[in-house]
């Protein structure tokens, strides 16, 4: 590989930006939600249905994107996933009838997965105990794409949802030609050989049926899948449920009311994203004071408090949903406001503790690791606006949530990491022989 | 793998970047109190979208 100069904190930022752009795209179809259903006359389902669509493709291509970013550096398989993105960005803002709409859309959609191929470009070019906040900085900057997409797109184009993604279309490929320009696979080329000699898909196996990266992925999928979920779902949620409220503020017309609904909704990914990184500060200091509260999950091991703070997430989470149903149901809009901002909050509690943990227990296969997790539990953002539209009542769906999905996934936690057992991440399904690979716990004492 | 590195032991140097990296985040922080702000004034006055009045 012929090495080109570059720096951390460059490829840092190249990498945020990239996934800044990627999150944009992925999440433009949702505040323009409201301007869709009037030009196609969709119905409640519909919209349930097209939020969802924009997550189909990731957990599928996230389990191979971080093999294929080992083979062949993260540079490479940005411009590619930006490149080809923003060609199908642009072809969406040609379309011609809500077919044509959809499958493009799906295509688009796909950018989630540069997720993975950010976190492996920073893991090649930061030291263990500066990748805390590198991580933090790019994958909460980067989620931010969402809530800036909602936020600002509205306000620049109106319902004009078609030059929208052309223009994002547009950035997306000059980005791509960038990226391929100045990024730097690793920061030496021990590293970026490395890389691309240990991803195989024996080892890609073995990590998807361990324990430990099962409980992990639910942790994740009530965390990271829930914010995408409700990215998604929230400025239909708020059109369609506190219209008449915003409309007698005076955001009476579909411009104004989609302006609204969708400033409202970037309210939780906003608080999700921006305050990660801070998550992953916490979890160091469980670790540092050796903080565990919970008295049925493991506390002799080393790495113990960052699982704490992670299960402390997931109670967060679930009790915040329910507060969620209940703001919906009292028809005070404030108040419903108040509570998702909280809800974004207790979210970042949860996605930076996953990335302050994960890497350290797989510390021989983060890349593997990070597509399982980050890939899988994106299924919650497409289960989660299914089921939220399918109830009678638009607000009972939080409730119902965490009731069925997220206290199971909080037993299954306390179930892998349990007290009494010490943490051993090759636990699972099949041995390490069974499938002819090596250990990959060893050294988690030290790790921690 | 990807990331796979060695763990520091002692005393850790951070790089010159993470002091900025640690004022960025709570940059971040607060710009997304002030959305939160923005979002909560939006929701009780009926200002701040477009054409609203």
């Amino acid at each position: 590989m012929q090495r080109k100069r570059g720096t951390p904190i460059g490829q840092l930022i190249l990498a945020s930006l990239g996934f800044v752009t990627a999150f944009a795209m992925w999440f433009a179809l949702a505040p323009f939600s409201a301007g869709i259903i009037q030009e196609y006359n969709l119905q409640k389902k519909d919209i349930a249905l097209i939020a969802s669509s924009t997550i189909w493709l990731a957990p599928i291509f996230r389990q191979f994107i971080g093999i294929f970013t080992d083979k062949l550096g993260a540079p490479k398989m940005a411009g590619f996933v930006l490149f080809y993105t923003g060609i199908f960005s642009i072809l969406a803002s040609f379309s011609r009838n809500y077919s044509e709409l959809f499958i493009t859309r799906l295509i688009v959609a796909s950018a989630g997965i540069f997720f993975v191929v950010g976190i492996q470009h920073v893991a090649q070019w930061f030291d263990e105990h500066e990748m805390g906040l590198a991580e933090g900085i790019y994958a909460g900057t980067g989620n931010a794409g969402a809530g800036l997409a909602a936020l600002f797109l509205p306000r620049i184009y109106g319902l004009d949802y078609r030059t929208a993604w052309l223009h994002l279309g547009i950035f997306a490929i000059a980005l791509a030609i960038v990226y391929v320009v100045f990024g730097v696979a690793a920061k030496d080329q021990a590293r970026a050989e490395r890389a691309k000699k240990s991803a195989t898909l024996k080892d890609t196996v073995y990590v998807w049926t361990r324990f430990a990266a099962i409980a992990l992925m639910f942790q994740y999928a009530m965390t990271f899948g829930l914010e995408i979920a409700m990215n998604a779902w929230l400025p239909s949620y708020y059109t369609t449920a506190f219209g008449d409220t915003l409309k007698s503020l005076g955001y009476a017309d579909l411009k104004a009311l989609t302006v609204a609904a969708g400033t409202l909704a970037s309210v939780q990914s906003f608080q999700a994203s921006l305050w990660r990184p801070f998550s992953g500060m916490v979890s160091d200091l469980f670790l540092k004071n050796k903080w565990t509260p919970w008295p049925f999950l493991a506390k002799d091991d080393p790495i113990a408090p960052r699982i704490h703070w992670a299960f402390t997430s997931m109670i967060g989470v679930t009790i915040v949903m329910f507060l969620f149903t209940l703001a919906g149901l009292s028809g005070n809009l404030v108040l419903s406001v108040a509570t998702l901002a909280l809800l974004g909050f207790v979210i970042s509690w949860g996605t930076g503790a996953n990335f302050a943990l994960t890497p350290v227990l797989f510390q021989k296969c983060p890349g593997i690791a990070t597509g399982f997790i980050g890939g899988i539990c994106t299924v919650g953002g497409i289960v989660y606006p299914l089921i939220y539209g399918k109830m009678a009542n638009i607000h009972m769906g939080y409730a119902a949530v965490a009731a069925f999905l997220f206290i199971p996934f909080m037993l299954l936690f306390i179930t892998a990491f349990r007290a009494g057992k010490k943490i051993d991440v090759d636990a699972g399904i099949g041995s390490c022989r069974t499938y002819g690979v090596s250990q990959i716990g060893s050294g988690l004492k030290e790790a921690a | 793998m990807a990331g796979g590195h060695a763990v520091a032991h002692g005393p850790v140097q951070y790089g010159r970047w993470y002091k900025y990296g640690l004022v960025f985040i709570t940059l971040e922080a607060l710009f997304s109190l002030a959305i939160c702000g923005y979002a909560i004034y939006m929701a009780l006055s009926g200002h701040g979208g477009i054409a609203a009045h």
